[in-house]
């Protein structure tokens, strides 16, 4: 570990903000901004959706960290064009737990921020290690086929053992 | 419970809510007394409670939207954002008020009303947070009243996300 690292643990080791989403009783050893995203590419299941048809993927989120969730943004993109206001249902469920981050699927300029800027979660969500975030979204009544490009944002947190 | 949820508590203000004294009357309607307390507080974590529903044409009668809290957990709302979808267009420039009444309290949040212009974002990218935030105990329902001002003549259909975060606590009963 280099000395920007242990300033950084060092730092992040007293933030009200990774305490109020460590584990109880256990060692940080290392915090990295991380991006999961879930896109068209390698995904046909959220590639060409038709206008009243639903898509689905999966997120994986990797076995060596809990995934802390400060962020959420979201594109859909309608014949190469991104669409400024998409008229799209997305829901989010955690399949470990099996809770949904939204009570009902909801439109998506809602909950994914807008114009480049993303959406500030209220409170962090820590999604469990070896866990799979499935995404669903409906194209309720867009201008034609749409591509969903899904970016969740936020902080991978490493613990001893 | 996951031991994901079970972490916090988040460093957020104690206020004094009128839901911390209040008391329903034992065995009224079945509802059981409102015991969680943020001094007993397991775990928190971001929600979204949303909801939708149809403004008819030519209707200004007021609308209900209900949208129940749940039996997990207290929910805490921090903003709200609202459009309307007309004709397969999302229009974010709406003559619509809203109330909001916690159904287990019957405390009225907005005093009645307020237009969604004023207090609520149409998108996340414009957010504004509320002053404080407001706690939905558990078993309650967040009631909306929806009342579109202008006659017009289209239906429109009206998106509510509440946004805040759920609370896991051991009740007191």
């Amino acid at each position: 570990m280099n000395e920007f690292e242990r300033r950084l643990l060092d730092i992040v080791q007293t933030s009200e903000w990774i305490a109020s989403v460590a584990r109880p009783n256990a060692k940080i050893v290392n915090i990295d901004y991380y991006n999961y995203n879930i896109g068209p590419q390698g995904t046909a299941t959220m590639s060409g959706i038709a206008v009243g048809a639903a898509g689905s993927g999966i997120i994986q989120i990797q076995a060596d960290s809990d995934f802390a969730i400060a962020y959420m943004s979201g594109s859909v993109v309608v014949a190469g064009a991104a669409v400024a206001n998409p008229v799209s249902t997305i829901q989010i469920t955690d399949t470990g737990t099996g809770k949904t981050f939204f009570s009902a699927p909801t439109l998506f300029g809602l909950v994914m921020g807008s114009g480049g800027l993303p959406f500030y979660l209220p409170a962090p969500r820590v999604v469990a290690p070896n866990t799979n975030l499935q995404i669903n979204v409906t194209n309720v009544a867009g201008a034609g086929a749409a591509d969903y490009y899904i970016n969740l944002l936020g902080a991978r947190i490493y613990y001893a053992g | 419970m996951n031991d994901v949820v079970t972490r916090g508590p988040l460093k957020l203000p104690r206020t004094k809510w009128p839901q911390d004294t209040l008391r329903v009357p034992e065995g009224y309607g079945r509802m059981p007394l409102i015991g969680a307390r943020n001094d007993l507080l397991v775990g928190q974590e971001y929600f979204c409670n949303s909801g939708t529903v149809q403004i008819p044409a030519f209707n200004q009668a007021q609308i209900i939207l209900n949208m129940p809290v749940g039996n997990d957990g207290d929910f805490w709302l921090t903003n709200i954002c609202v459009v309307t979808v007309t004709g397969n267009v999302i229009d974010q420039g709406n003559d619509i008020v809203v109330s909001l009444t916690d159904s287990l309290t019957g405390y009225n949040v907005f005093s009645p009303y307020i237009h969604v212009n004023t207090l609520f974002t149409p998108l996340q990218g414009s957010r504004i947070n509320w002053n404080e935030p407001y706690c939905f105990p558990r078993r309650s329902s967040m009631l909306f009243g929806i009342t579109r001002l202008s006659l017009v003549n289209f239906n429109s259909d009206i998106y509510i996300a509440c946004q805040g975060w759920k609370e896991y606590s051991n009740a007191v009963q």
